[in-house]
């Protein structure tokens, strides 16, 4: 018995060992399917240094658009972004609650693009916020057993995700090609511009999580301060569209503050400017800085140690 | 709780340390560790159904102790027919009539009723303890998905106290190894191109159609059998022998023998209590007295498999690839290599009714398959995937070509230096762990 047990041992412990040196290496478990998202919490977990005060969480649009040097500049707070791309507003729900529980910040920003309130819901992140901040923080090799995915995948991943930066306090830097993506956009505008659709089907469960998510934030002593990002003129060339966006802003509003959050609406933050935006929602830097900009101004109005 | 679980990675070897080391002294506390496992097994994919399970265990053992106690014929028969309306009035219902299928309902169903049924034939004794007999039914390796062990196989080790054999828990654990590198390897890669195939065979060139049958042909014996390998090498590790439920049926040289090597529980357990009475009574009509009790005994595995006429069309189709065999007194004989790969290729076409969602669906993916385009190039996504599948397949078809005379893949007694074994274990690991699909696939006969 004891000769097979200590086999058995054996053979588990190779198995550990061998996942543990391709934690070492870089090679990181599959956890969500945001490359980004992943790389940026166990970048998180890696510096426990961390510990914002400040929290931006939102999208791309928050990720790409909101500058960490201004933030950092503007605000004399501990500060992170732990926007990620496609992040909608019930995923952003579960990242909060699970930022709150870790970290314990006084300031959430939501930095909201209109697509945020019409993604479906997914549970792309769920498996990582339901996990405990103890394996996330700790023990994040756990993830290969707790959510197990094959060994090609996670090299294919490390490989893939090789482009993927930011800075160090969250912000995505981008890495390729600007003046290529100008000629891009110079040659074929409609083709560029239609990679990211300017979407406006929102969906109800977005607005019960925004609420939910004020509500929550409240009653645990934190400030929500909602973002409009920036909005391309274009987008809102039709009447019917700028309409229904306008309406969904003031809900958005209405929402926020019935919890005692504070809204700012930055939608004509780069106004009538669409080469500030690289696609149909995201900015360039240029962009970035204007937008951050007018944020810094706004939130040096309400926090009071600014 | 599945196989293929994190709870259950944490709740088998928890099992184990328990069986062996706390509860390894006394019968009695041997068993009720199998049958408390076992529920905490069922339960923790659905408690609500465990009362089912349970009920359905002690009607069944009450009717066993009053069979024990009268020795009247039309008692013990009376008694027999209320089991057999209860297990398959249960089965019936949840499998027609509902949608929801309580996991392992067909196979734990199987086993009340040859129980019922040996102790009327005299094969065995009614069981006393109720421990035992509830064990029986339950243990938790085989519930979901067989292999379907007769009461008088599996209750005589159930009444002996274990101990343990380390040759039968290495033993269990290679087969439980191969189980897993079919599992995971094949049988979850080979859905992911079978599933996308059939799902768009409509825009797919008939080269495609043929490439996913025979992957879905590979798929089915992949996820089958490994659910079976892990369940019989589990068993090994608790000290139980647990009937073969696969004999490499891909080596089969006529259909008869197809089916003395695949799900060979399920076939036995058909052959004695649907075809041999059905062939008794049809005696006086000699060769096409057999003919017709197969006929009636494949239609009833085929509907077995679910309210679906494709699969009673499966099962009617298995049935007349026997009318020839039974005609000229062939089932037994064996055949060249050629036959071989006529049985695969007769199987493996078949499969289309199984895979289908309808009769309609099935005919049209045929007709496809048989237009000019069945040397038209296709499309493969996830190159590497499709890579590491066909190169699994291969293995697995070698090594249980090579392998064909033993138990099971992995039976690696011939190899005496225990580290050339150590480094074929280390490569089916690597390969397994370093291979998977995106996310499991669940075993197909979850759903039987």
């Amino acid at each position: 018995m004891r000769k097979f047990i200590l086999k058995i041992g054996l053979y588990v412990i190779l198995i550990l060992a061998g996942f543990e040196g391709l934690y070492r290496a870089g090679f990181l478990p599959v956890v969500t399917d945001s490359t980004l998202f992943d790389r940026k919490m166990f970048w998180l977990h890696r510096h426990p240094e961390v510990q914002p005060t400040f929290v931006v969480v939102g999208s791309s649009t928050a990720l790409y658009g909101i500058r960490s040097a201004k933030m950092v500049r503007g605000i004399p707070l501990s500060y992170y972004n732990i926007s990620s791309p496609l992040l909608n507003v019930a995923s952003s729900m579960m990242v909060v609650r699970s930022m709150v529980r870790e970290y314990h910040p006084k300031y959430i920003l939501l930095g909201s693009n209109v697509g945020d309130f019409c993604r479906k819901e997914d549970s792309t992140y769920r498996y990582y916020m339901n996990a405990t901040p103890f394996v996330r923080r700790y023990l994040p090799e756990l993830f290969y057993l707790l959510d197990y995915h094959s060994i090609h995948q996670i090299v294919y991943r490390k490989w893939k995700v090789t482009w993927l930066r930011f800075d160090p306090w969250g912000e995505g830097v981008k890495t390729y090609d600007l003046a290529m993506m100008r000629r891009r956009l110079a040659d074929d505008p409609d083709a560029f511009l239609g990679q990211v659709s300017f979407d406006t089907h929102f969906q109800d469960i977005h607005y019960d999580a925004l609420d939910s998510m004020a509500r929550w934030l409240r009653g645990q002593d934190i400030k929500m301060i909602f973002v409009q990002c920036p909005i391309r003129a274009s987008n809102l060339a039709d009447a019917a569209i700028r309409a229904k966006v306008l309406r969904h802003i003031k809900r958005c509003d209405s929402i926020v503050e019935a919890n005692g959050g504070i809204f700012f609406n930055h939608y004509q933050a780069v106004r009538d400017n669409d080469s500030l935006f690289f696609d149909a929602v995201h900015l360039w830097p240029p962009g970035g800085d204007i937008f951050t900009d007018s944020v810094v101004r706004d939130l040096k109005k309400i926090i009071p140690a600014l | 709780m599945l196989f293929l679980s994190l709870p259950f990675l944490l709740f088998l070897p928890a099992f184990f340390l328990l069986y062996w080391f706390v509860f390894n002294r006394r019968l009695k506390a041997q068993n009720f560790l199998v049958l408390a496992g076992s529920y905490f097994f069922y339960a923790w994919w659905d408690w609500r159904f465990l009362l089912l399970l349970i009920g359905s265990s002690a009607l069944n053992y009450g009717l066993g102790m009053a069979m024990n106690r009268t020795k009247q014929d039309g008692y013990q028969k009376l008694l027999v027919a209320i089991g057999l309306v209860q297990s398959l009035g249960c089965l019936l219902y949840f499998k027609y009539f509902n949608s929801f299928l309580p996991l392992g309902i067909s196979f734990y169903t199987f086993k009340t009723v040859s129980y019922l049924l040996d102790i009327r034939r005299g094969k065995i004794d009614p069981e006393m303890d109720w421990v035992v007999f509830f064990s029986y039914v339950a243990f938790f390796p085989c519930i979901t998905s067989g292999p379907i062990d007769r009461p008088g196989h599996l209750i005589p080790q159930l009444k002996v106290l274990r101990v343990f054999d380390y040759g039968k828990a290495v033993d269990g654990m290679r087969q439980i190894l191969w189980g897993l590198f079919k599992k995971v390897v094949i049988a979850d890669n080979a859905a992911v191109f079978s599933d996308e195939i059939f799902r768009s065979y409509r825009t797919l060139p008939a080269s495609a159609l043929l490439y996913g049958v025979f992957i879905f042909t590979i798929r089915i014996y992949a996820d089958f059998s490994s659910y079976s390998d892990m369940a019989i090498g589990m068993s090994r590790l608790l000290g139980f022998d647990i009937s073969q439920n696969f004999n490499y049926p891909f080596f089969s040289r006529n259909i008869a023998e197809f089916w003395r090597r695949w799900h060979i529980t399920l076939t036995s357990w058909m052959t004695d209590y649907v075809f041999t009475p059905l062939a008794i009574a049809f005696r006086n009509l000699g060769r096409w007295g057999a003919v017709l009790a197969t006929l009636i005994t494949f239609i009833a595995i085929g509907a077995w498999h679910g309210p679906k006429w494709t699969f009673v069309v499966f099962g009617f189709l298995h049935g007349c690839y026997y009318i020839p065999l039974i005609l000229r007194g062939t089932v037994n004989k064996k055949r060249g290599a050629i036959h071989m790969i006529w049985t695969f290729l007769l199987v493996m076409f078949t499969f289309v009714l199984f895979k289908s969602n309808s009769l309609a669906e099935a005919f049209d993916y045929y007709r496809r398959m048989l237009s000019p385009t069945l040397f038209s190039r296709f499309y493969i996504f996830e190159k590497v995937n499709a890579a590491a599948m066909l190169a699994g397949i291969l293995v697995m078809l070698v090594v249980e070509w090579i392998q064909r005379d033993k138990q099971h893949a992995l039976e690696l007694s011939g190899i005496r230096q225990g580290g050339i074994r150590a480094l074929i274990y280390c490569m089916l690991i690597l390969v397994t762990l370093t291979f998977g699909p995106t996310k499991n696939a669940d075993f197909i006969y979850l759903n039987f």
